[in-house]
């Protein structure tokens, strides 16, 4: 994967959320990918502020923690 | 079985690569992790939705940096929401698995077969039912099960069949030390009861119950032991099933709800457990639903044949209920047979073409 800072994203929208994302970045004067980007960071931070699921996500790390450390990189 | 969705899944690379959520967002390729995720909703048990995750994760390399931890990390999270968890080492065997799937060298069914090997599932416990499958604990069902229909109108029109069915779906529910009784287990309750159109359209797909308990264990695990003791109740999910059944039975003229009519119930609901292990032994719900109603009217018909050849007799004082529910009876003892026979034949002529000889020769 291209490891530029920013990148536009390719995302699949129904038609009307896609509408609803070009009225917004239009009148706010950005890009449809940044308003986009921005919508999907606000709904990840939801995730994480999920205290069922950050609950067992730190426990699988800490279960983990050592044999995820020593997994080989990618490259 | 509970999908992960694009913002659980950038959750956790967040967490693992420690960076803000508009910074996984920035750094991750949103539409390859759509990909796969779309991949893993089209498989069936845990392991093989687990591979296909881990897999199309490692191949596509959605994360921009740490792509492989990450992955793995997704997929235990994955695997945990299904009250599992996947062992890790040794990890060098991880990683050379790891190697050949990016190489292109080990797909998704490898990849199934791998986690399989690896993967531990949790016992389920009734919190976990309340938590996650959203299955209400019921009280004061009585301490037989046998019993549990009675005062019901719905109930009072289960066949002995089906109740029978009903009986063996709870010991098997039992047996896997679960503290339900859902789909799952209604569906294995038809294919050990062993008689009827409903055991037979399933034999003939080669639904059997060790395949169908083995998609249990994989998708539910197994209960802590002895959990199951005294009265097990019914998830909402069999309990719509016995009403979709029962208006199956009216709807079809029947006057009674037999192991068919549960057969379509859990037919009917695609995303019980039952009906997901039914889609991956099978071609298709559909499919199974169609060989079945293709039975139930033949079988339908001539017992209608019956019932007119009865209603039309002059004599008929002898045409009374009890004779003509014996005469059916005999009927049916007759169709199975003749059910039997058929499939003797067709057995015996695939075996003739199979050594090159023309059955009908």
């Amino acid at each position: 994967m291209a490891k530029d800072a920013t990148k536009n994203i390719l995302l699949r929208l129904d038609p009307e959320l896609a509408d609803r994302l070009q009225t917004v970045a239009a009148v706010e004067g950005r890009s449809v990918s940044d308003v986009a980007r921005e919508a999907i960071a606000a709904l990840v931070d939801q995730r994480r502020q999920d205290d069922r699921f950050s609950a067992l996500l730190e426990e699988n790390l800490v279960r983990h923690e050592e044999s995820l450390r020593r997994l080989r990189g990618d490259d | 079985m509970r999908h992960l969705g694009r913002y659980d899944v950038l959750a956790v690379a967040a967490r693992v690569l420690r960076c803000a959520s508009d910074d996984v967002v920035r750094r991750s390729d949103l539409d390859a992790i759509d990909r796969v995720l779309d991949d893993v909703r089209a498989t069936g048990g845990l392991a093989e939705a687990a591979g296909a995750l881990l897999a199309g994760l490692v191949r596509a390399r959605p994360f921009d940096g740490a792509n492989r931890v990450v992955a793995v990390a997704v997929v235990l999270q994955f695997v945990s929401l299904n009250r599992a968890d996947l062992q890790l080492e040794p990890v060098t065997d991880v990683d050379e698995f790891l190697d050949r799937i990016a190489a292109g060298e080990a797909g998704s069914d490898e990849a199934a077969a791998f986690v399989r090997s690896r993967l531990e599932h949790h016992p389920v416990t009734p919190e976990d039912l309340q938590e996650h499958l959203q299955i209400e604990l019921l009280d004061g069902l009585g301490d037989l099960l046998q019993d549990w229909w009675r005062g019901d109108p719905m109930y009072e029109q289960f066949s002995e069949a089906a109740r029978h069915v009903i009986v063996l779906a709870q010991e098997e529910a039992r047996s896997l030390d679960h503290v339900y009784v859902g789909t799952e287990h209604l569906l294995l309750g038809l294919i050990t009861s062993g008689q009827g159109v409903a055991a037979r359209v399933l034999a003939d797909l080669g639904i059997t119950a060790p395949a169908v308990r083995d998609l249990v264990v994989e998708i539910i695990g197994r209960g802590r032991s002895g959990a199951s003791a005294g009265a097990i109740p019914f998830t909402p999910r069999a309990k719509s099933t016995f009403e979709f059944a029962w208006g199956e039975a009216r709807a079809r003229g029947a006057e009674q709800v037999g192991p068919e009519h549960l057969l379509l119930g859990v037919l009917h609901d695609g995303d019980g457990v039952g009906g997901q292990i039914i889609t991956k032994l099978a071609e298709s719900t559909d499919e199974v639903r169609r060989k079945l109603e293709k039975r139930m009217n033949w079988r339908q018909r001539s017992e209608s044949l019956v019932t007119g050849m009865l209603a039309e007799d002059p004599g008929s004082t002898w045409t009374t209920y009890g004779r003509r529910h014996h005469l059916l009876a005999e009927l049916n003892a007759v169709l199975d047979e003749n059910e039997r026979l058929h499939e003797q034949v067709a057995t015996l002529r695939e075996l003739l073409r199979r050594h090159h000889i023309d059955p009908d020769g």
